[in-house]
Order: structure tokens, then sequence, then C-alpha cells
């Protein structure tokens, strides 16, 4: 194993990668610490530039964004108590009070340090497991995938948002919107009206700038509020002594489980770990009282757990090809486009791709420490470009990046209809993640429907009788009937209060 | 008062894609004696109309109960400015209308600048100027970027 570490190092050991990784968390550092822009409009950003460059280059690219992205919403979060991305929201109630008391300069020193030691710590859990799942992935049938693709679904569209059924219309929205061309097995032609534009189905990279960038811009349309002061801070380390160190060990360890469970759970980010782990940190604690006061220990389960979802959602993405969230989601789009397909073939065929993927999460942990230490001066001017300049900039640039993937208008127009769905959907409470999820797994999803009843001619119940399958079907079961007692508990709380 | 009606609206608008999926989804050919083609879109279109009727029944409640509890929250909130966001949609659709008709260069010099004034905070003086420049830097920075970089083809336009 160590000999294909050393490769997947030495693949990435040029000046020229080592600079895309810089670039990329530079990059990643401002969308995610910009409040209004999101990493995922970062990644959208950028990847058309990848599309020509080679497989490793690209991928570097993307990583570093991905890397700096999940870390950078920090700044905002603690100097301005705006998180710059969803996965920074619980580092602001912790994190904002110390920077109001005169210690941001603490708080953005611990932020910045266990971000890396999550990113790395969840990273060694990726190497562990992620072979370990190819192996036993390689042995599923078209029953399995679809089972886990059923599951992955239902998981999603009961997590995000306030209400079970709109999550769920919102992941059915997105397979309807995979139905669209030659069906898969029989390549009956669907809902194309005649028009030829449709006979390939919508692309995937459209939907992802639509929904992530340009309805990001309608909303700001919507609602542009100015930003507001930013509160003093100045660094002498990392802030925090050894004792104090040694005191957070049990919060660490128990933040990056679960950033890293929250990442292995398809769809599922950043924006929900955070949350997750900063609410048991306080549940375990032994002065929950001073939680959202201004101590460490709420910005060390929150930038732990956030950051530790990028090594967790990898696994999903390369063992089975399904994203973990919607910054590996992009990764998968730049992967497709290089006609690379994640997979548990990939362990077989390719390892030294997934190895060279390992190498360049390590160093693009490294270098977020780094920059993130010494460039926030340099990350507050840039926060003074007025978003009204910003945001055209990064449309222009999205919509030749649609078009240039295939160069046909098609592809643009696909953008703006995304746009549409992607701004009416949350405009009416719908979340977008299910929406999103759904387009990549519908194509996997109606594949392996198809093809399991055709092995067992046409029984549904047949499906139980394949171990995983059943397991998965039993916890998608399971997990709805929690979420649907559970919410069903707190409506009757907060009717009787 | 959107958000009074904005549930019953939605459930309404799914509850009739549902109907036009399955509609749709009845005029396919069917190869195989599993549904074929048209049993994915079945299966969403069913799934679709029965959380849409959820919907729709929780949404009618909350009707009900709203009209006796006023609603408090929305006050606090920026006020929603939609006039901008038709404004942005359109100014993006006139962008992607002109981009093959026009060319790149002048088609994304014209979108920076009017998005740029039409995002401008209200009550801020607006740098006509300012975007003026910014649009050319980058309409042409982005411009060679793709064709001398890249060597990806950009629609040339008025300027061949």
């Amino acid at each position: 194993m160590l000999d294909i570490f050393a490769t997947g190092f030495s693949q990435i050991c040029n000046p020229e990668i080592l600079l895309l990784i810089l670039l990329g968390v530079v990059m990643g550092i401002i969308f995610g610490g910009t409040p209004g822009i999101s990493t995922s409009m970062g990644i959208a950003l950028m990847l058309p530039l990848t599309f020509k460059m080679p497989l490793i280059p690209s991928v570097a690219t993307i990583l570093g964004l991905y890397i700096g992205g999940t870390s950078g919403g920090l700044i905002t979060a603690i100097l301005l108590n705006i998180p710059g991305t969803s996965s920074a929201i619980a580092t602001c109630w912790d994190g904002h009070p110390m920077a109001r008391r005169g210690e941001a300069g603490k708080a953005l020193g611990v932020g910045i340090l266990y971000s890396f030691i999550g990113g790395l710590l969840s990273l060694i859990i990726l190497f562990i497991m992620a072979p370990a799942l190819a192996k036993v992935a390689l042995k599923f049938s078209a029953i399995e995938y679809f089972a886990i693709s059923t599951f992955s679904l239902t998981l999603i569209a009961s997590v995000s948002g306030a209400s079970l059924s709109k999550g769920i219309i919102s992941a059915a929205l997105g397979v309807a919107f995979t139905l669209f061309g030659a069906a898969p097995v029989d390549g009956v032609l669907r809902f194309t009206f005649g028009f030829h534009g449709l006979d390939g189905g919508f692309q995937l990279l459209p939907v992802l700038v639509g929904i992530y960038a340009v309805s990001e811009i309608l909303k700001v349309a919507e609602k542009n509020e100015p930003l507001p002061e930013l509160a003093k801070y100045k660094m002498k380390g990392f802030g925090i002594s050894w004792p104090e160190f040694m005191g957070q060990i049990p919060n660490l360890i128990r933040s990056t489980l679960i950033g890293t469970g929250v990442g292995i759970l398809p769809g599922i980010g950043g924006g929900v770990s955070n949350i997750i782990a900063y609410t048991a940190a306080k549940d375990q604690s032994k002065y929950p009282e001073k939680f959202g006061t201004g101590i460490v220990d709420g910005i060390v389960a929150s930038e732990t757990a956030n950051n530790a979802v990028t090594g967790g959602a990898l696994i999903p993405l390369l063992t089975l090809g399904i994203p973990g969230d919607a910054g590996t989601a992009m990764l998968l789009a730049a992967l497709m486009v290089q006609g690379v397909v994640p997979g548990p073939m990939l362990f077989r065929t390719n390892l030294d791709i997934v190895y060279t993927i390992f190498a360049i999460m390590i160093l693009a942990n490294v270098i977020m420490i780094v920059v993130e230490y010494f460039g926030i001066p340099l990350f507050l001017k840039v926060l003074k470009i007025p978003q009204n300049l910003l945001f055209p900039i990064v449309l222009a640039m999205c919509s030749v990046g649609a078009y240039a993937s295939n160069n046909r208008t098609f592809d643009v127009w696909s953008i703006i209809i995304f746009a549409a769905v992607g701004y009416g959907l949350s405009k009416f409470g719908y979340p977008t993640s299910p929406f999103v999820l759904g387009f990549i797994l519908g194509s996997i999803f109606e594949l392996n429907l198809r093809r399991a009843l055709m092995v067992t001619n046409g029984s549904y119940l047949a499906f139980f009788s394949k171990p995983i399958a059943a397991g998965a079907f039993i916890i998608t079961i399971l997990f709805v009937a929690l979420i649907l007692y559970n919410r069903h508990k707190t409506s009757q709380k907060t009717g009787k209060s | 008062m959107f958000k009074k009606y904005s549930d019953v609206i939605a459930a309404c608008f799914f509850m009739l894609l549902g109907v036009v999926i399955l509609a749709l989804s009845s005029q396919l050919e069917i190869k195989d004696n599993y549904g074929g083609a048209a049993l994915v879109p079945r299966i969403c279109a069913v799934v679709i109309m029965l959380c849409a009727a959820k919907e729709l029944y929780s949404g009618v409640r909350g009707l009900r109960s709203a009209a006796t509890a006023e609603d408090d929250n929305e006050e606090k909130e920026t006020p929603s400015d939609y006039k901008k966001v038709i404004l942005t949609f359109v100014s993006i659709v006139l962008y992607a209308l002109l981009f093959e008709k026009i060319g790149f260069l002048l088609a994304t010099f014209l979108y920076i600048v009017s998005q740029a004034a039409l995002l401008a905070p209200n009550g801020t003086k607006r740098n006509y100027a300012l975007y003026v420049v910014v649009a050319v830097v980058f309409s042409v920075l982005i411009y060679f970027v793709f064709t001398r970089v890249f060597w990806i083809m950009l629609p040339t336009g008025i300027f061949r």
C-alpha cells in the first residue's frame, strides 16, 4: 500500500500541480469565506476551466477548492457573525461571542487548527474504509445498487428541510429530470417533444451551475443586504495551550466521527455535520450552559466536524459513484468529463488515480492551514469587493463553461431552466439538495431497478432475498419511521408550549 | 400574504405535474413486461402526487389556523425585491439569447454592466464608469483564457 501512496505523491510533486492546489485552496477560502457565495458556486465557476486540463491537474484544482471552501467559512463566521458557508453556521455561535470579547485571534486560530486536524483524521478513515468498501461493492448486483440509491434518496429527502414530503417531492423531481431523452436498457425516447437537444437528456454540469450558482444570484437580487462591521483581531500562535488541547481530545474524536459519518451518508454535507457536532458537544459537556457565550469547545466541534466531512464524502463517491455532498458532486462532474467513472472498478483498474486523490487531499489540507493562517488580512480585503460586480462575472464564467462543455447553447438554456427550478423550490420552502441528488442518482436508480426486475422476473419481493439489499431497505424504512416519530414529538411539544 | 398560500399553491402545482407525467408516460412504448420505459416516470408521478396530497392537506389546515393567529415573524426580515429578481432573470435570458447572435465579447460586456447596476444595493450610488471598466476587462480576459489557453471556440458574433 505504501508504494501506491508513494506513486500518488510522485504524481503531484511537480510545481504545476502544487500551484493548482494552492490556487484551488485560495479560491476556495475566498468563496467559502464570502457570505452569499458558496463553495459550490466557486467549484462550478472553476469546473469549465478544468475541462481541458489533464486528469490530475483538474482533480487537484477541484479538491483544493473543496478543502479551502469547507474551511474558509469560519473567517466571516467569527469576525462578522455571518457563516461564509452553511458548514460554518455553528462556528458563529461561539466564535463571534469570543470575537466580541476581544478574543477573535484565538477563535480564528482554534478554528483553523481544528479544521486541519478534522480534515486529516477523516482522511485516515477514508484510507482505511474506502478500499475495503470497494471490495464489498464489487460484488454488488443491480438489486444492491437499486437498494442503495433508494436508501440515499430517502435519507436526503428526510434530513433536509422541515417537511419529509417536501424533501421527497424535491428528490422525485430531480429523478424526473433524468427521464428526458433515451431510456436506459431499451433506448425508448422519452419526453423530447421532437426537440433533438433533449435526446441525450440534461447534463450534470448545467444542473449544478443552475442550482448552486445562478439561483443563488437570484436570491441575492431578492434580498441585497450590506455586510456588517468586521470585528478586530490579532493572532498569535493557534491561541490554544497544551492542557486546553488535551482537554478537547474527546470533543475532537466525537466531532471527527460525526463529521465523517455525515460525510459518508450520501448527499448530506458540512451544513448538517457542524450543527450535529455542536449539539452533541453541548449535550456531553460538563458545562453546557457556557455554550454560546464564547468557548473554544463550540468552535472545535463545528470546525472539526465540517472538515471531517471531506474525507467521509469521498468514500461513497469513490466506492459507489454516489457523491457524499455538493462538493463531491462537482468532483463527480469533473471526473466524468475526463472519462473516469468512480465506483468499485476504479479500485481495480485505476488504483493510481485513487491514491493520487488521497495524496492531493493530504496536501490540500496542509496548504489550507498555512494559507488560512497567514492569509486572513488578504481575504478580508477580498471581502470588500462589491458583490454586485462579483456575481455577473461568476455568471458569465459559468455560462461559458456550460457552453464550452458541449459547444451548444442548449446547455446555457439548461442552466437557466435549473436556476428557475432551484429558485422556485427554495422560494416555496422545498430543499434543493434532494433535487440535485435525485438528478445524480436518477439514472442509477432507473437502470438498476429495470435490470433487477429482469433478473427477478418482475418480482419486487425477491429483492429482499439479497442480504445487503434487504438491510438497506429495512434501514430506509426504520429511518423514515424514526424521523416521522421525532417530528411528531417536536410538533406536539411546540403545540403544548 | 405569499407565505400564507405558498404551501397550497406549490402542492397544487405538484399535483398537476404528477398528472401530466402520468399522462405523458401512458403514451410511451413499453418493450418489456415490467413497465418498461414508463416504469420510473410512473413511480415518480405517484410519489410526487402522494406527497403533494399530504402537503395540500397540511397546507389547508395551516390556512385555517393562520386565520386565527397572525404571523409576526415576517416583519423582521429584509423585504423581498421581486422586481430585481425578475429583471435579473430577464437579463440572464437576454444574455443567453444574445450570446450566439452578437458574440461572446459584446454580450458579456452588456450583461456585466447591466447586472452590476441592477444588483447594486438600494440607496447606494451607481458607479457606471467602474462597471464599464470591470466589464471590459473581464469579458476580454475570460474570452482570451478560453480561446487562447484552453482552445475552446466561443461565438464571435459581429466581431467575425
